[in-house]
């Protein structure tokens, strides 16, 4: 038997137990209620969460992509001329700070999952929707183009 | 616990698993296994009907924001204990400041019933004289049926602490006279 049980203090738990029943029925209506207001938020929640996710695995795996590309790619190795860099760059820099890297794959990610406003030019691969495939591009934009290596 | 899913025998880490996973059954097990566990709680602690019904709308709000990603760690009800105090003491208090100030009682004491059937209940009296934190451990034990351990992590005090509040609790029952007859076998 474990201390205190309240098999040894049988009628004592009974006495308490009857003076706290509550009485409370608790109306179909509020269960309806409560149940429809944290399905509600839970559903918005798990959209958030599931975007989230995502984002954070496209940034984890352009991660791992700059750091392969900085040690694997042998210094000095020719890179074909790209004469769409400045264009590619411009479409690529996404919040004006004059580079092209991931922050700017980051900076659509969290206007996707904020809800806020999004640029038309932010539409990098141009199929007339600006979503997680151009966040995508953008970090993949961010990895071949940096003149300085992935950044 | 009170429950308009017996069929569902599926565990607590179980529902929270599938709630995680945006099973929405898991919501209605969960809240229907623990609802009458909750009400009862908040209604003793503030003794007022309308105020438990919001106590439980806010403690499943407060536990369903925790989705998804939460991972339960000790009992459900442990869990709870804390939540439905904490937001049924706010809500006494809350009520209690649109009371005139001269018939407010202690906001910070949970009282026992203020049924009048009930205060003249013997050991309803006896109860109210125990001092407040002797007079939860002894609730959570034998109304509430939380081990003491689950009673210590619940109040965040150590299980030699509840052992020592519920010992005085019943030696202080056990020598009013009023309350003598629940000890007598």
């Amino acid at each position: 038997m474990t201390e205190f049980d309240p098999e040894q203090f049988r009628d004592l738990a009974a006495g308490l137990r009857r003076m706290h029943e509550p009485g409370i029925a608790v109306p179909p209506e509020v269960d309806r209620a409560i149940l429809a207001d944290v399905r509600a938020s839970f559903v918005a929640r798990r959209r958030k969460w599931a975007w989230a996710q995502r984002i954070g695995a496209g940034l984890a795996a352009a991660a791992v992509l700059a750091i392969a590309v900085r040690f694997f790619v042998p210094m000095g190795t020719h890179r074909p001329a790209m004469p769409a860099h400045s264009e590619v760059a411009r479409v690529g820099d996404v919040n004006h700070d004059g580079k092209v890297n991931i922050l700017d794959a980051f900076t659509v990610a969290r206007a996707i999952t904020r809800h806020e406003p999004l640029d038309r030019a932010w539409d990098v691969n141009g199929d007339g929707v600006v979503d997680q495939k151009d966040v995508d591009l953008l970090a993949h934009i961010a990895v071949r183009t940096s003149p300085e290596g992935p950044q | 616990m009170g429950s308009q899913f017996p069929h569902d025998t599926r565990s607590d880490e179980a529902l929270i698993a599938a709630l995680n996973r945006g099973d929405a059954s898991a919501f209605d097990a969960i809240y229907y296994r623990y609802r009458d566990w909750v009400v009862r709680l908040a209604h003793r602690f503030t003794q007022n009907e309308a105020d438990a019904l919001d106590v439980l709308q806010e403690t499943f709000a407060y536990l369903f924001r925790k989705f998804p990603g939460f991972i339960l760690t000790a009992r459900m009800t442990t869990f709870l204990y804390p939540v439905v105090k904490n937001l049924s003491i706010a809500a006494r208090r809350k009520r209690e400041r649109q009371i005139s100030d001269e018939t407010a009682p202690d906001p910070v004491a949970p009282t026992v019933a203020s049924d009048p059937a009930q205060i003249r209940s013997e050991l309803a009296l006896v109860m109210a004289a125990l001092p407040e934190a002797q007079r939860e451990v002894l609730l959570m034990r034998f109304v509430d049926e939380m081990s003491l351990a689950e009673i210590g992590e619940a109040l965040g005090i150590p299980e030699g602490t509840v052992k020592s509040r519920m010992h005085n609790a019943l030696a202080t029952l056990k020598a009013d006279a009023r309350a003598r007859r629940y000890f007598e076998k």
